[in-house]
């Protein structure tokens, strides 16, 4: 897809450049993984204003969305963490979607996933990021992106057959 | 369907409804307060004990360039390789300096750091996103947050002479503009710049120039998800697919292609790339190794080594080097200069000095009228308020219907984190925003107070308008049909919610928010 990252790129080191380009893709991972558009709208928010608190520095980094994807998911389960812990409010991990869903048995067996396993399906089968941009964004070896990948796509293919 | 394209295709059909809004200006704005509030608890620190250490005397005087040479050839400028002849233009001479804009507006740097001409538009419109000299005495730039009544991303241009800017160009509705830069080109000065459009599922990125002298544009190609820097009838076109690889295509300022043995290479060019102004070499910067190449036959004719050095740009007579610590220009004469170090926004060198004068305004003619609001009319009827809160809102009140912005603002601050807007951005940008959607916050503000308000014990706060809380209050309803949007107010009044804007004062007389939506 073109779009003005690359067209900007050049000027990368440009923050509402990046901004524009970045923080939609961004929002949308994290609504994947979250399930919650409207918490992942504040974890972009909350990721994107670090990004450009510290830009000199988030903007040599090879992955840069990939940091900021990161950052807003620690903050978002943070945030989700404090939630349950105060009772306020309890985002379950199958929080329904405001649109009918496009296959709810995927969707049932994404959310059944631990938040940091959903993720790795997001970050490859979403936004086609290699293993080594995977593993960059989520701050573990390639290796372990690897593995931890291949298991939790078995895992999902027995669930997945076993709702046929 | 196998597995991974059932995931693939339902991840995406579920995402792809979901739309963030744009929230930069918010994200900028907070940014930059946490930057500011770090600074003042210990980098201000820090720089004064320097500052004390060093002396005076020694901060004065202009610092060497952490720079090493590392090349064999100490002076080959940009605008003096002439054998190029798909590029070929006039001889500038090296750089002057550098412009740099940011968030305190556009400032003029001699190569010596001294500051030669500063220009400043006031709040929210400060903040300048990115300024290139014209090539002709004047600036072409962009707002951070454009003022009204310039929409949204206009592209300005403050000509040589002029006090005021005019609109260069202005970005289609709901698409984008961003300023690649500008060039020289035989034909006299050129603006480049990128136009998304908008309406299309996969909208194009469309590089145009626009000549400045004759007022025309090109279409000069789409980018077709690659990376563009340019410079004189050059542009240079990056597929970074391969991150380890950069494939570098020429185009002219037509659309055709122009042979160069670098679009034979696998470049690795990590950290950036840009085009001289007169289009003739290219600058790549990989770490801290800058190497400057003639487009035409490749040759190396500069090569640098500076430590910690994370972007480079292309400009009149030489190149602008950015690291933590400081900027360096580096002439076409192969003069090195260390300018100081620039975090946020643009940094051209130029080389036709500027004639502007101090008074020259970045922002639109009438700095007052550009925010939306019409005063509003009629006096404040006596409420049964406690008087701490009825003073409030009166000052509230006269602040909102005589359109003082910054009055309201100075309110929003006194009050300080008891205050809550639907963000947590500037209040005054924040009203402009609401602006630039067709309201006028201030006036609404004024119409809220003098609604019925009702009172909510549980947190101790006043609240107007009174269907707020109870949206049974038929009255109430009434009320706010006279001065809301009537569609709007009959949805929210079919819902049984009222999630416009309200006002809350807390018993003791404190402003609590000032909010809209849920």
């Amino acid at each position: 897809m073109t779009t003005l990252r690359d067209a900007t790129q050049l000027r990368q080191r440009d923050f509402p450049d990046f901004y524009r380009v970045h923080h939609q893709s961004v929002f949308r991972a994290l609504a994947a993984t979250t399930g919650d558009p409207e918490l992942a709208q504040e974890a972009t928010d909350e990721a994107m204003t670090r990004a450009y608190q510290r830009w000199s520095t988030v903007a040599d980094y090879d992955n840069a969305p990939g940091w900021v994807y990161r950052v807003g998911l620690n903050w978002a389960r943070s945030r989700l963490r404090k939630q349950r812990r105060e009772h306020l409010r309890e985002i379950p991990p199958d929080q329904p979607h405001h649109q009918p869903l496009p296959d709810p048995d995927v969707e049932a067996a994404l959310r059944s996933l631990p938040i940091e396993e959903r993720s790795l399906v997001v970050l490859r089968h979403l936004m086609d990021w290699s293993y080594d941009e995977i593993a960059a964004a989520l701050g573990i070896p390639v290796g372990t992106a690897k593995s931890r990948l291949h298991r939790v796509m078995n895992e999902l293919r027995s669930k997945l057959e076993e709702r046929r | 369907m196998n597995t991974e394209e059932r995931i693939r295709h339902h991840l995406e059909q579920t995402t792809a409804p979901l739309r963030a809004p744009d929230r930069l200006d918010r994200v900028m704005a907070e940014g930059r307060r946490r930057k500011m509030r770090n600074r003042a608890a210990g980098v201000l620190g820090a720089a004064a004990l320097l500052a004390a250490a060093v002396g005076v005397l020694g901060a004065l005087q202009p610092a060497t360039p952490q720079v090493a040479d590392t090349s064999s050839p100490t002076s080959l400028p940009p605008d003096q390789v002439t054998s190029v002849p798909a590029t070929t233009v006039p001889v500038v001479d090296s750089a002057l300096g550098v412009v740099v804009a940011g968030p305190e507006g556009i400032e003029v740097l001699d190569a010596n750091g001294s500051s030669q001409l500063h220009l400043t538009s006031p709040d929210p419109y400060g903040e300048i996103a990115v300024a290139y000299p014209d090539g002709r005495g004047g600036l072409v730039y962009q707002h951070a947050t454009t003022p009204l009544p310039w929409e949204p991303q206009s592209i300005l241009w403050l000509r040589a002479g002029s006090e005021s800017p005019s609109v260069l160009t202005a970005a289609p509705e709901g698409g984008s503009l961003v300023i690649v830069g500008t060039a020289h080109t035989e034909e006299g000065p050129v603006l480049y710049y990128l136009q998304q459009s908008p309406g299309e599922a996969d909208p194009e990125v469309r590089l145009l120039a626009t000549n400045l002298d004759r007022g025309t544009t090109t279409e000069v190609t789409s980018l077709g998800g690659r990376d563009v820097t340019a410079g004189g009838n050059i542009a240079a076109l990056m597929d970074r697919s391969d991150l380890s690889c950069t494939q570098v295509t020429f185009v002219d300022i037509s659309g055709s292609e122009v042979e160069s043995p670098l679009s034979d290479e696998c470049l690795n060019v990590a950290t950036g790339v840009a085009v001289s102004a007169n289009g003739n070499t290219a600058a790549f910067l990989n770490g801290g190794q800058l190497v400057v190449r003639v487009i035409a036959t490749g040759e190396v004719v500069l090569e640098r080594e500076i430590p910690g050095a994370y972007m480079v740009t292309g400009g009149q007579g030489g190149w602008a080097v950015r690291t933590e610590e400081e900027t360096v220009l580096i002439g076409s004469d192969g003069s090195l200069s260390s300018l100081p170090p620039v975090q946020v926004g643009t940094v051209v060198p130029f080389a036709v000095p500027f004639e502007l004068s101090e008074s020259a305004r970045l922002g639109p003619e009438t700095e007052e009228t550009g925010l939306p609001c019409t005063p509003t009319s009629g006096d404040l009827v006596d409420q049964d308020l406690p008087a701490p809160v009825a003073e409030t809102r009166q000052q509230l009140f006269e602040l909102a219907s005589a359109c003082d912005y910054e009055g309201l603002a100075a309110i929003v601050e006194a009050h300080g984190a008891n205050f809550t807007f639907g963000d947590n951005s500037d209040p005054v940008e924040h009203w402009v925003r609401e602006g630039r959607s067709g309201e006028e916050p201030l006036s609404l503000l004024a119409r809220l107070l003098q609604t019925e308000p009702a009172y909510e014990a549980e947190s101790g706060r006043w609240v107007w308008p009174a269907v707020f809380l109870d949206p049974s209050d038929e009255a109430a309803w009434e009320q706010v049909g006279e001065f809301y949007d009537p569609e709007l107010a009959e949805l929210m009044r079919d819902a049984g919610e009222y999630l416009g804007h309200r006002v809350g004062i807390g018993d003791d007389g404190q402003w609590m928010f000032y909010v809209a939506g849920d």
